[in-house]
């Protein structure tokens, strides 16, 4: 039953969508962030050049990385945005689907209520967290065919991420394993969030509800620690965005990080809880 | 046969990818290592952090000349007030630089922004010291591999100045020693070139010269008749504002914290609560009166700072000078009547945090009531406006605490 649920995530209309946008925004990424790196360095002697675009030192794969994108309107977009619903897209809304016109029926019939939950959660998790991560290692990858791995320089102003910032350590000194331990962060909580999606089934609301719900509460719990900056500077922050994009900088640590896939994950196992118990056959 | 055609074409594009990053990879480490080898030919002087540097160039323009030499910077959108600062018969002294900092013992040191950042707050780090001010051009910095090379052009201000001295001093220290200051800010760096030649290089008699050239500012040309002119001066009335020192201790953060809330946010993101730099932090509370504003507007610049706020008890548009990257946040304008009783918070490094040594010297036996006393008195005496008593602070702790070290020196030679 796992494995069919797997198999049919991965083969998924909607996972094809959701893959077929997140490379798209990708790729604008990638070519508007190579154009930009491209143009900075003989814009350092025009004087002319905008205050953001001090670059002095050797441009880093980083800065062509969309994980770490602080410059192009598609890195913001997609980690802001987009990135609950790609996560979601998949499968998160199988489940409302399959019980909503009775299929679902069939196999708990076959393997039983927990079981059949457990294959959703299961499928929804991996090809939420997939469906994210495939275009940042993509993204990745062609940084590195373009720059070299150097570090950057937070003093210099060539990226948000300081030494003082969530495992700003590791990005210091190993630049590439930074990049590829938060693109794990982020398939992690792609996951739990298309997860929770599903989880919002319980509250018998539209697939569509459940579609854009996680990222209206992401964009909302933003919204509100931006009226309470205080809040953000003793570190609390649970908004779902500051995790999975270093471009947040120091407005996480590791207790928002286990903080936020706390709630969510509690969150989906009171859920599933309540959705094994629910429509009981 | 299709699984192996897809597993061939996934270890062909595996392939691709590792060769390309290896070359990339190859590639930068031999543009590097050519840069560094074409530098280290240069020949160098090594500052305090163990970066290295070397004076490529240094030239005296008429303003004019100056201006119509560099006609490629756009003056009107770039320099609201340089126009105004360079005046008729002004000198501007401009500094090449080359910088290596492969063998820096603290690497982002010599990427400090406030060098760096020379690009982009082009004007608004002008600088008036008085009798030399700084226009702080980074014109034609590039950086590559480790090395840069940046212009940094002084403007000398015409009183008791005059070309045929300036070039005489400068064709007198063919081997001018850069020592950048807490920051290697420019206005440390051209006073650290000026001072430090004299104890490195030269002679005590040498060094009184360079003090003379500050006669306007300290009104004698020793330490100690400096000192001495302090005590007398409860009050200024230079550049522009008239103030009076209210009082001047030092504050913990908390303290701080309390005084402006948000303060905390930005000493976190400053990295001030790491152990190697809150070690050697000093908050200190000054609360001044300005008195009058006599010259309008008067220019206060907020660049280069290393404290973090000023407030005002009725204003809030004194808050948060520490953007320097913000243009417009570090020019201040004022008016008269803006401002009659401000609290600022200073943050200073005492020194810089990577020679230990003269930190020590500094905090053991130098930071007493008194001495913070002295050091704000010390701003008036130059005569700074409002918003840039930190600053000066700052550069006047540090200025003391060379100038000390200098005779120090001087005596153990």
């Amino acid at each position: 039953m796992i494995k069919s649920e797997i198999k049919k995530g991965f083969t998924s209309k909607g996972f094809v969508a959701a893959l077929a946008v997140s490379l798209l925004f990708m790729l604008g990424c990638e070519i508007w962030l190579f154009n930009y790196l491209d143009n900075i360095k003989p814009n350092l002697n025009s004087l002319n050049t905008s205050k953001y675009e001090v670059f002095l030192a050797d441009i880093s794969f980083m800065q062509a990385w969309i994980g770490i994108d602080v410059f192009s309107p598609f890195g913001m977009t997609f980690y802001l945005v987009l990135f609950p619903i790609i996560a979601a897209l998949p499968m998160s809304m199988s489940y409302s689907i399959e019980r909503n016109n009775g299929y679902y029926i069939y196999p708990i019939a076959k393997v039983g209520k927990k079981t059949y939950l457990k294959a959703k959660y299961i499928s929804t998790f991996l090809t939420g967290g997939t469906v994210v991560s495939i275009p940042s290692i993509i993204s990745l990858m062609l940084a590195l065919m373009k720059y070299p791995i150097i570090p950057l320089l937070s003093e210099m102003h060539q990226s948000p991420v300081s030494g003082n910032d969530f495992m700003g350590e590791i990005y210091a000194k190993n630049p590439l394993q930074y990049a590829i331990i938060y693109i794990f962060i982020d398939f992690i909580v792609a996951g739990c969030l298309a997860c929770f999606a599903m989880s919002l089934s319980i509250f018998n609301i539209s697939e569509f509800s459940m579609l854009v719900l996680p990222a209206m509460i992401n964009l909302l719990i933003i919204e509100l620690l931006n009226s309470a900056p205080h809040i953000i500077s003793k570190n609390i922050n649970f908004a779902p965005y500051v995790l999975v994009t270093p471009s947040s900088g120091g407005t996480v640590d590791i207790y928002n990080f286990l903080g936020c896939i706390g709630v969510l994950t509690l969150f989906n196992i009171v859920a599933y809880n309540i959705l094994k118990r629910r429509d009981a056959l | 046969m299709k699984k192996i055609i897809i597993f061939a074409t996934i270890l062909i594009l595996v392939a691709v990818f590792a060769i390309k990053v290896i070359s990339v990879n190859k590639d930068y480490k031999e543009n590097k290592a050519e840069a560094e080898t074409k530098y280290a030919s240069e020949g160098t002087v090594t500052d305090y952090f163990g970066t290295q540097y070397k004076i490529l160039d240094a030239t005296i323009y008429e303003g004019e000349a100056y201006i119509s030499k560099h006609t490629d910077f756009d003056w009107e959108k770039n320099l609201d007030y340089a126009i105004d600062f360079i005046r008729e018969g002004d000198l501007i002294l401009e500094f090449t630089l080359g910088i290596d900092i492969k063998n820096s013992s603290d690497k982002t040191r010599a990427y400090e922004p406030n060098v760096i950042r020379t690009v982009d707050d082009t004007w608004s780090t002008l600088f008036d010291f008085g009798m030399i001010e700084f226009l702080n051009d980074a014109e034609n910095l590039y950086y590559k591999d480790y090395y840069a090379e940046m212009v940094y052009p002084v403007l000398l201000s015409k009183e008791n100045n005059t070309k045929t001295n300036w070039e005489a001093f400068l064709s007198a220290k063919p081997n001018l020693e850069v020592v950048f200051a807490q920051q290697p800010s420019v206005c440390s760096l051209i006073l650290d070139n000026l001072t430090f030649v004299k104890a490195t290089d030269h002679d005590k008699e040498i060094c009184s010269d360079i003090y003379n050239h500050f006669d306007n500012i300290y009104e004698t040309s020793s330490p100690s008749e400096y000192e001495n002119n302090i005590s007398e001066n409860k009050s200024q009335a230079l550049n522009g504002i008239e103030y009076e020192l209210l009082s001047a201790q030092e504050i913990t953060l908390d303290e701080a914290v309390e005084l402006f809330p948000d303060f905390y946010s930005r000493f976190v993101e400053d990295g001030y609560n790491q152990p190697e730099k809150s070690d050697f932090l000093r908050l200190i509370k000054v609360e001044v009166e300005v008195k009058n504003v006599i010259e309008q507007p008067a220019r206060c610049n907020f660049a280069n700072l290393r404290f973090v706020h000023i407030a005002n008890e009725d204003i809030d548009y004194l808050y948060a000078p520490y953007g320097v990257l913000d243009v417009t946040d570090n020019l201040l304008v004022m008016e008269p009547g803006d401002m009659q009783k401000a609290t600022i918070i200073m943050m200073d490094m005492l020194g810089n945090t990577d020679n230990k040594e003269e930190c020590d010297w500094f905090l053991n036996g130098k930071l007493t009531p008194q001495f913070i006393e002295d050091t704000y008195l010390m701003i008036n005496i130059t005569g700074m406006s409002g918003g840039a008593f930190a600053d000066k602070t700052s550069w006047f702790i540090h200025a003391k605490d060379r100038f000390t070290l200098l005779e120090e020196r001087n005596e153990n030679n």
